[in-house]
């Protein structure tokens, strides 16, 4: 077809010039991605996958098929005790950090006018400081010299008071929490800012206080974003090892030192990759729970 | 309350039912919006009947959405008063006044089907669940909705989503009905049915509604009064008659319909000169400068222009068939232009014709001041 034609009969979509079939053209469109999720994402976890399934000798890994990593790991009473401890830290703080990031991005796209962006840029701002030195200074603030005992000691507690923050599962808590709230917050933030206001002023206008119009508006128009930001948070909390390590002490030990362990001083990659990998089912199992409530029949762009 | 003077307009005029106590009234409304200098309303009156079908008209940045939110409750005046049926209402937020508003983009809630839409300000009026069911089908029925009851708001077209907002609006009985340009986003055809479905359920209803419309034509066609803002402030105020027949401003003129503006002085008693052009008027001139509207549709050519009072010599220069009529621009004494549309014309562009109009139909108009 010459370029005259094309301009005459505009309605005529122009013809790929290769002889290509359609079918093939769009999966060339498609390589790159599709190389870029095979490498980063794909490659690894099967790798995993493979090493949870290979035989560990003596700190070798040698390709042969075998089920004994996962009945170790299943037959030892430490994985469940970490399993359950695991899961319940994860739920909790995730669940901390979503209703907390959920509440301050209320306040502040209800309440905060122009000021909305700085105020979200200042929740983002931990961000940018190294992880460790997050979880460092909840170690200073928890800690038996530190800011929370020396406050208590002056309000005239006892000493018995000061060590009961550090070196737990609470403050394993408290420190996850924090970790989380900026993550959980993206995903919250953004949902409650696309709530037209219009709607809004449409339910005052029937009759909706407030709290009704949270109930009956903001809140089901924005479970799905809190319940992504929940699930974001809990991938991140369920997996971590550093803030365990740092704040938890025996009592706040979780699966991720386990792995940690296993393929560090353990020396047994094979082992390390079945807990990993019952680390990322266990997520994914979540994730599915979760995704039954990110379900919205609406769309708020109309 | 004192009885304080309203706009010298809101007492004339044909209004039905009329009782002691508006539904609504504005008392020397102003609003400047936070980090602006111009109000947004600029001292504005305005009293509107029981049962009336009252329209603010104006182009976009007239003040007329920030009027009708300052009833609504969306917004709080900066000065004066909003008096819902006789109580100042200044303070007191949406959800506690008596009103329901259509919005232009619908605003229905997007995740409740229809039924749930219709049946939410029945449910914060915490009407007996008995008589929710019966209350939605019958406002779904008024607009001819009932069949889609089960849908999604997503699921159904603008002109459907519309008319489950009117439902919405209506279902709870309030006294007032805001519509904020409820069909600006609508095509041409819905436009009209929606229209005849306005007037026939303000009717049946009998509820007082405010409309808000940059649209004169739905303005002249719906309403019992219209008022007419301009940069936040009011220009007038009457019945379509009066608005149309007799403008009160140059502003006014040129927005309701076509009409020929011209800029002129007093040159007697009862007679305005433009240019060459001297006009003999059916009301005294004032001092000063002043304008008059000329409808197109008033002037009249050829031998009909024999008996008018102001009679002139022109030279045709453009002619365009509108088809029900021919819309000719002429050119008068020292050039000036004249629009205007006659029934059957047969001559053609150069010709030279003579037009003319009677001294009613010459308009007296102030100058909106700039």
């Amino acid at each position: 077809m010459t370029a005259a034609a094309g301009v005459g009969t505009r309605e005529q979509v122009p013809r790929p010039r290769t002889g290509l079939p359609a079918w093939l053209r769009r999966t060339f469109q498609l390589a790159p991605p599709l190389v870029w999720i095979a490498l980063l994402v794909l490659v690894p976890n099967v790798f995993l996958l493979l090493y949870s399934f290979w035989t560990n000798s003596f700190g070798v890994v040698t390709p042969e098929f075998t089920t004994s990593n996962y009945a170790t790991l299943f037959g030892s009473e430490v994985f469940w005790v970490l399993l359950r401890r695991t899961m319940v830290v994860a739920l909790v703080s995730a669940g901390l950090a979503t209703m907390i990031a959920y509440g301050a991005a209320y306040l502040i796209v209800q309440r905060f006018g122009r000021y909305k962006l700085l105020a979200a840029l200042l929740i983002l701002i931990p961000l940018w400081v190294s992880y460790l030195m997050r979880v460092f200074a909840w170690k200073i603030i928890l800690g038996e010299n530190g800011f929370l005992s020396a406050a208590l000691t002056a309000l005239g507690f006892g000493p018995g008071t000061t060590s009961l923050f550090l070196y737990s599962q609470t403050s394993v808590i408290i420190t996850l929490t924090y970790v989380a709230i900026p993550y959980a917050f993206l995903s919250t933030y953004t949902a409650l800012e696309r709530v037209p206001t219009h709607l809004l002023e449409a339910a005052a206008d029937c009759g909706a206080g407030t709290w009704t119009r949270f109930r009956t508006v903001i809140l089901p128009l924005t479970r799905p974003g809190a319940a992504v930001g929940f699930a974001i948070a809990f991938v991140l909390v369920f997996g971590d090892y550093v803030t365990p390590a740092m704040v938890g002490g025996l009592d706040g030990t979780m699966l991720g030192t386990l792995v940690l362990q296993q393929f560090g001083p353990g020396s047994d990659w094979a082992g390390g990759a079945a807990v990993g990998i019952t680390i990322i089912a266990t997520g994914l199992l979540l994730l599915a729970v979760i995704s039954l409530f990110t379900r919205l029949e609406a769309r708020l762009d109309q | 309350m004192p009885a304080e003077t309203m706009s010298p307009a809101a007492d004339e005029g044909t209004q039905p039912a009329r009782t002691s106590t508006p539904v609504v009234e504005l008392r020397r409304v102003s609003k400047v919006y936070p980090g602006t200098s111009e109000p947004a309303v600029d001292d504005v009156s305005i009293a509107i009947s029981e049962g009336e079908f009252f329209s603010i008209l104006g182009s976009s940045g007239s003040g007329k959405t920030t009027t009708l939110r300052m009833i609504a409750g969306f917004e709080q005046p900066s000065a004066g008063q909003v008096l819902l049926g006789g109580t100042d209402v200044s303070g007191v937020p949406a959800n506690h006044r008596e009103v329901n508003t259509v919005f232009q983009n619908y605003a229905l809630f997007p995740h409740m089907k229809v039924r749930a839409n219709v049946a939410y300000p029945l449910r914060m009026q915490r009407v007996p669940r008995g008589q929710v069911g019966p209350r939605v089908e019958e406002a779904l029925e008024r607009v001819d909705m009932a069949a889609y009851a089960d849908r999604l708001p997503h699921q159904l077209s603008g002109g459907q989503r519309q008319r489950i907002a009117l439902a919405r609006a209506l279902v709870g009985r309030p006294r007032l009905l805001l519509l904020d340009e409820p069909l600006g986003a609508l095509d041409l055809k819905l436009r009209e049915s929606m229209l005849g479905l306005l007037k026939r359920l303000q009717r049946e209803v009998g509820i007082t509604f405010v409309y808000v419309t940059h649209d004169q034509g739905e303005a002249l066609a719906m309403s019992d009064r219209i008022a007419v803002m301009s940069r936040g402030r009011l220009e007038q105020v009457g019945t379509p008659t009066e608005i149309y027949r007799s403008p009160e401003t140059a502003f006014v003129a040129g927005f309701i319909g076509k009409t020929n503006l011209l800029h002129c002085t007093a040159d007697g008693p009862r007679s305005a000169r433009s240019g060459t052009l001297a006009m003999r008027t059916a009301t005294p001139c004032p001092e000063g400068s002043f304008s008059v509207s000329v409808r197109p549709e008033a002037i009249v050519v050829g031998a009909d222009a024999a008996g008018c009072d102001n009679r002139f010599a022109g030279v045709v220069d453009e002619v365009a068939f509108l088809g029900e009529v021919h819309e000719l621009q002429v050119l008068v004494g020292d050039d000036q232009r004249l629009t205007l549309r006659v029934d059957g014309f047969t001559g053609a562009r150069g010709d030279g014709i003579e037009v003319g109009w009677p001294a009613e139909s010459t308009v007296l108009v102030r100058e909106t001041a700039s």
